[in-house]
């Protein structure tokens, strides 16, 4: 089992570490490409992150198998993705699907199925998990968990800083005729505003969702004290929109499409994120470096 | 609205509190207990620990939600979880939660929150929550 576990390391590490033994050599701060999809990589190193949680996961899930709870290790502990994305800026939702999706999901999310869940109602566990939580963070350095919290800190606060940024001065304003033909534009599809007069997509209710998942809810937990619970893996769940919401999903998309509504915020958020990146660009090259350090350490571990 | 204005509207609507509906049928309320316990995902209407709200999993909609009022048992409170959390605790052991609202452009803003079990201030999000997802992992949805 172990063997197999070291192979999956390796594997990921030679995916998504390239150069961590090294130092990383790609640009940051004020140097870095904005890439819509990318954004979470190229300034935030999420990849580098990913990493990490993987490699102090996995070491948590042996130590605490080590001291009798194998809970989360036979739970099957992968690798993570997507680490500081939610700056990947690439345009409304509502405006990146396609009719199919739009006609079929509305504004909402299908669910994804899910692994086993560990809960624990065990003090005993909790005790465990707490000291391999800090032996795994001191096997890649020790300052893993200062580092998350720091760039945790930074990305929201820049993420806040963002939409100030969109909602405010020069991008507001180049915006909001943008805003208002998109509006005249669902009118003229027969939509009307939740609210007589107001003209925001808010009184439209667009990217609002108002259906319903289908399919089993997941399983409660029974909380017996002194016990830890595993339940079962969660099926995937599909997500049924009212009719309405449908319909404005429909009339939203074409009239985006129409206007090239997507690409024109598109270009505003970029030009706004390297304005941001530029601000933080200390920071960002003071954390990136250290998660950088780090997750090359966490590579060593994982190759021996 | 600010701290002590959502404390005077909190004690004014408390009598009617219990008779509200705090969810959906469907509704996810965690454990139901007062306190934010392993595994949960926890929103708090202020600074303090008084109001709460649970969730075990991922929710697109805190439209149909009502923040619980912590005490000797978890009780409906008449203030709307939607566009009104102040903190975030993520206890959740193997997934980070995006804390998300939609912008007047229809954008989704997001928020991470590691499941360091740490209660955070939900910054520029704080009074603007729409959803919140488990991620950063395959075994999350």
């Amino acid at each position: 089992m172990k063997a197999r576990l070291l192979t999956a390391l390796v594997v990921t590490a030679s995916v998504t570490c390239v150069g961590c033994s090294t130092g990383d050599s790609r640009p940051v701060g004020g140097d870095v490409p904005i890439v819509g999809e990318k954004v979470g990589v190229d300034v935030f190193h999420g990849d580098k992150f990913d990493l990490v949680d993987y490699v102090t996961n996995k070491l948590i899930g042996d130590c605490m198998a080590g001291q009798g709870y194998p809970q989360l290790r036979d739970a099957g502990i992968t690798p993570g993705s997507g680490a500081f994305s939610g700056l990947n800026l690439n345009g409304p939702e509502f405006a990146r699907v396609d009719l199919d999706h739009a006609e079929r999901t509305g504004f909402g999310h299908d669910q994804k199925p899910t692994g086993q869940r560990v809960i624990s109602n065990d003090p005993g566990f909790d005790k465990a998990n707490e000291a391999c939580r800090a032996e795994a963070n001191g096997k890649v350095g020790g300052e893993y968990f200062t580092v998350l919290g720091q760039m945790t800190d930074l990305f929201n606060q820049m993420s806040g800083e963002h939409q100030n940024r969109m909602s405010s001065g020069d991008s507001a304003d180049e915006l909001a005729p943008v805003l208002d033909s998109l509006v005249s534009c669902l009118e003229r599809s027969g939509l009307r505003p939740v609210k007589p007069g107001e003209r925001t997509l808010a009184a439209f209710r667009v990217g609002v969702p108002q259906g319903h998942l289908t399919g089993p809810e997941p399983a409660q937990p029974k909380r017996v004290p002194g016990t830890v619970e595993v339940l079962p893996p969660q099926p995937a769940r599909k997500y049924v929109p009212t009719p309405e919401e449908s319909k404005t999903a429909v009339a939203a998309l074409n009239c985006a499409n129409e206007l090239g509504y997507r690409e024109k915020v598109a270009s505003v958020q970029s030009r706004e994120l390297r304005r941001l990146i530029g601000a933080n660009e200390t920071a960002l090259r003071d954390l990136t470096a250290r998660i950088d350090g780090i997750a090359g350490e966490a590579a060593k571990l994982v190759n021996g | 609205m600010n701290i002590f204005a959502k404390a005077v509207v909190l004690v004014a609507g408390a009598t009617a509190a219990t008779v509200l509906l705090g969810a959906p049928a469907s509704a996810d309320n965690g454990d139901n207990q007062p306190g934010c316990q392993n595994t949960e995902i926890c929103f708090w209407y202020d600074t303090y620990s008084t109001i709460e709200k649970q969730f075990w999993n991922t929710n697109w909609s805190h439209s149909n939600y009502k923040f619980m009022i912590n005490g000797s048992s978890y009780v409906v409170s008449n203030q709307n979880l939607h566009d009104n959390a102040h903190d975030i605790t993520n206890k959740d052991t193997q997934c980070w939660v995006s804390v998300g609202n939609i912008d007047q452009y229809g954008n989704w803003v997001w928020q991470h929150y590691a499941n360091d079990w740490s209660r955070r201030f939900l910054g520029a999000l704080a009074n603007k929550n729409d959803a919140h997802v488990r991620d950063h992992n395959p075994n999350c949805s």
